[in-house]
């Protein structure tokens, strides 16, 4: 039986700020920023041509057209990733949430230094570490993949403060480069 | 977990998955979304635009001097028709060996046991319970029975290939019982 204090026991249900958080999260898990960094540069270079070429350089009408677009389709772009996604992935998630009620279950995961324990009524894992695919971690949410498109995730909300440090030191230590943080602390 | 109420297993089944196993199945799932989905009605629909655009030339040719815009879209639709044909379920298979070769829970030997209302999976790291109501849809072809959309698991494989006859026809009646309009038995 392992040491009580090596053990760090979360126990939650599922709110629906805390699955859209998550639903956020792990999207931007899988968010190359260079990618969108390009992709912003981008935006930025279509309207700003499509600016020039409607004041300087349009003379007719489909010319005003396609400098038109040029600046929608880069406004368009170079929001996407920050603005408009978020909004999207935000209202499907409390779609999502509204309809799949009887799947937001309580949970209970309990960390020991080896490994960790899953538990809700129909569901019982104890995992090594090993087995994690990866990890994740942002400001609001702790999300434990056990493959691509496989994940679990614990909210911050439901952990002081000192064990969120102490999870974060477990998850480190453990799974080392399959650890990514962003924005927590 | 099972109750009471639903008595004794309906069938006890063990099944482990390989990397082939599960690209089929993925695929299987990915080409059964919906009709639109299948790739004979992708690459038909291209082919039916192709000819279509095709059919359109003639009258084109009344009011523009050259071909090359309905040429190149014609061309298009038949790139876009072998595309969706060959190239896409090879894209899908590729992704779901990568799913398969990240989640390490999936090349276990699980005990699924499979009872009036719910199904039992049990392997050496978890065990799980899911109810026939919490899928998605049930599809079945020559090699897999394959739920989608569990609540635990995404993607529940049996593999026919590891029951017996009477097996085979038990679960393939229980599950089309259970299903209903639900169940999709596929071609391939």
């Amino acid at each position: 039986m392992p040491d009580e204090k090596e053990m760090i026991i979360v126990n939650y249900l599922t709110t629906k700020e805390d699955f859209v958080d998550f639903r956020l999260a792990a999207s931007k898990a899988v968010i190359n920023h260079k990618e969108v960094l390009i992709l912003n540069v981008l935006g930025y270079v279509m309207i700003l041509f499509g600016l020039v070429g409607e004041v300087l350089l349009s003379k007719a009408l489909y010319t005003d057209i396609i400098y038109g677009l040029l600046v929608l389709f880069g406004l368009f772009i170079s929001f996407y990733f920050n603005t408009l996604q978020p909004y999207f992935l935000r209202s499907r998630s409390i779609n999502y949430f509204e309809s799949h009620g009887e799947r937001m279950i309580a949970q209970i995961v309990t960390f020991y230094p080896e490994k960790l324990e899953l538990t809700t009524d129909r569901y019982k894992a104890t995992l090594p570490y090993k087995m994690l695919y990866q990890c994740y971690e942002d400001d609001k949410v702790f999300i434990l993949y056990t493959g691509i498109g496989e994940m679990r995730f614990i909210p911050k909300r439901a952990v002081s403060q000192e064990d969120c440090c102490r999870i974060h030191q477990i998850l480190s230590e453990q799974l080392k480069e399959k650890y990514k943080q962003e924005g927590a602390r | 977990m099972p109750t009471f109420y639903e008595s004794n297993p309906i069938e006890k089944l063990s099944v482990t998955l390989n990397s082939d196993d599960f690209q089929n199945s993925y695929n299987l799932v990915e080409q059964n979304i919906s009709p639109i989905h299948h790739r004979e009605v992708k690459a038909g629909f291209c082919l039916t635009l192709a000819v279509l655009i095709g059919s359109s030339i003639p009258c084109y040719a009344i009011h523009y001097a050259s071909y090359w815009i309905p040429i190149g879209a014609i061309i298009v639709m038949l790139a876009a028709a072998v595309f969706f044909y060959a190239e896409q379920p090879r894209i899908i298979k590729k992704w779901a060996t990568q799913v398969f070769e990240s989640n390490q829970l999936l090349n276990l030997k699980n005990e699924i046991v499979l009872y009036r209302d719910c199904m039992v999976i049990e392997n050496e790291y978890e065990k799980l319970s899911e109810y026939w109501t919490d899928f998605d849809k049930c599809l079945e072809n020559s090699g897999y029975f394959v739920l989608t959309s569990g609540t635990n698991r995404s993607m529940v494989v049996i593999k026919k290939q590891d029951l017996s006859k009477e097996q085979l026809d038990r679960v393939s009646v229980h599950l089309q019982n259970f299903f209903a309009y639900r169940y999709h038995k596929a071609k391939s």
